[in-house]
């Protein structure tokens, strides 16, 4: 077998109530080379874990308060640790204690009393798939992000393209023809578009790596912003979409871009399932402190078995639309980020609400979410910065496109000069310096 | 006004936007990139890029980006 190597020392979170077991544990693993911390109750492992994830932890089972299958259950069940494999620590007579740890998603388990030579064994095995599945996560990351990079860049060409095809259309019949073709392929290309944004996103998720920057925002401003970046989509299918009025205003602490993907994600569900003629409605109250956001619609429903699943991912509920069926396992994966919830009512037939709850009015956001500051970003050079400040007319003044793709440079330069633009372009970085310093 | 990807090879593009606001203050650039993450946004913004926009573009809100900046005045000629 390949060795794997362990770039530091791995780090061994112990943890139980009994402080005997603790040394003796501590000594153990130490003279094996490990790095041992202690805790001395379940509520103390997660303020650990949640200071400096550990590689493995070492789970006593029966302890006051919060005992081992609970901590077990958390870290399992939150996206930053759900990795950090957990052996559970029982009494040998006791088969329920065990059958329950692994139930609760504990990977092995050990019983008292311990024998040394097996702890460490049990250990370096764990470690051992656990370094063989970050290698293999950290691979998949990057040619997942190398994958969707290429898709992307090969359909901006795409769309640049069938944009350019559109304005070649004359008012003839063959004319018209290439209109409709050339918008079909850019209606096809946002979907396009869409679907690798939520593959990203997936991986970011399973990575652990969804970051929140959120800020103090108003709901009515939320949903107002939703409501008009689906407006296009919902008139095309002849579908009323709106929002209600906030009473009083309504502000809370969440993160303005994300939530605004999960209300627009569930409004392109809704609309996939609301007939022509149907409406969608939003809303936004003030719930037991709960932010609590709705999505109404008058469309087929979900069954009532279906309620929960629908927020799995790669789950359709309906195989005849098309999709990957990431959108509501998104939408849930944010919400929880937010320390949320999210759920799904329906009336068959009648009508569906999505229903989304954020804590904390008025509260920062609680501990235990990834959550990135914001960066202070810097303005706009002001205009008395410009050296030569110009105005000019719409659609004219020069461009310089600088791409190391030189068919995206080609067609960008072609669609800007049709534009008014006077264009220039260079695949080459060196080049666009050259020319910055040379030109006046 | 500059449009230019971030990835290119030998000078990328927030290199090449800090080059640019060191030369031509206030001549604006869009950065834009297929690896369109809210990391690589801000990023590019401290780089001093004026908008950052993600491949595959949106044509019409970088034509709306560009008019503006030369409408509002922002621009520098090159």
């Amino acid at each position: 077998m390949k060795a794997i190597i362990l770039p530091q020392p791995p780090l061994i979170l112990v943890v139980d109530d009994d402080r005997m077991n603790r040394d003796l544990l501590q000594v153990m693993l130490s003279a094996e080379g490990f790095v041992v911390v202690t805790a001395a109750s379940g509520e103390e492992a997660l303020a650990a874990i949640a200071i400096r994830p550990p590689d493995l932890i070492l789970l006593d089972v029966l302890m006051p308060g919060m005992n081992g299958h609970e901590v077990t259950r958390r870290v399992k069940g939150n996206l930053a640790t759900k990795n950090i494999p957990v052996i559970m620590v029982t009494a040998l007579d006791d088969r329920d204690a065990r059958l329950f740890g692994l139930g609760a998603g504990a990977e092995d388990f050990l019983t008292k009393p311990l024998d040394r030579v097996e702890l460490c064994m049990r250990v370096r095995n764990m470690l051992r798939l656990k370094a063989s599945s970050d290698q293999a996560l950290v691979r998949r990351d990057d040619s997942m992000g190398m994958v969707s990079h290429e898709l992307r860049n090969v359909l901006s060409g795409l769309m640049l393209g069938a944009v350019l095809l559109e304005s070649e259309g004359t008012d003839t019949i063959e004319g018209q023809r290439i209109v409709d073709a050339a918008r079909l392929m850019q209606r096809q290309g946002k979907r396009m578009g869409r679907l690798i944004e939520d593959l990203v996103d997936v991986v970011r998720i399973d990575a652990g790596k969804l970051a929140l920057k959120p800020s103090r925002c108003d709901a009515q401003v939320l949903l107002n912003d939703a409501v008009e970046t689906c407006a296009a989509s919902a008139a095309e299918k002849g579908v009323s979409l709106g929002a209600e009025s906030v009473a009083g205003g309504l502000e809370a602490d969440f993160d303005r871009e994300r939530l605004l993907q999960v209300l627009t994600n569930l409004i392109g569900n809704a609309l996939k399932f609301t007939p022509s003629g149907g409406s969608i409605t939003l809303q936004a109250t003030a719930t037991a402190g709960d932010l609590c956001l709705a999505v109404n619609d008058t469309g087929v429903g979900i069954p009532a078995d279906l309620l929960g699943a629908v927020f799995e991912r790669f789950r359709q509920v309906d195989t005849d639309e098309r999709g990957l069926g990431l959108g509501l396992y998104i939408c849930r994966c944010i919400v929880d980020s937010h320390g949320g919830r999210i759920w799904a009512e329906s009336v068959q037939g009648v009508k569906t609400t999505f229903h989304v709850a954020i804590p904390g009015l008025g509260a920062a956001l609680a501990s235990g979410v990834l959550v990135v500051p914001a960066l202070d970003l810097p303005g706009v050079h002001p205009v008395s910065e410009a050296p030569a400040a110009v105005a000019l007319g719409a659609g004219s003044g020069r461009i310089l496109v600088v791409d190391d793709d030189q068919a995206i440079c080609e067609t960008l330069a072609k669609f800007l000069t049709r534009q008014g633009f006077t264009t220039e372009w260079t695949t080459s970085p060196a080049e666009a310096i050259e020319m910055l310093t040379t030109s006046t | 006004m500059i449009v230019t990807d971030l990835n290119m090879p030998h000078i990328d593009g927030f290199a090449l936007t800090k080059h640019i606001g060191s030369v031509r203050p206030g001549l604006p650039v869009i950065v834009t990139s297929a690896f369109g993450t809210a990391e690589t946004r801000s990023d590019a913004l401290v780089a001093g890029a004026h908008r950052f926009m993600s491949k595959p573009y949106d044509l019409e809100v970088l034509f709306s980006e560009l008019r503006e900046a030369v409408t509002t005045g922002r621009a520098a000629t090159v």
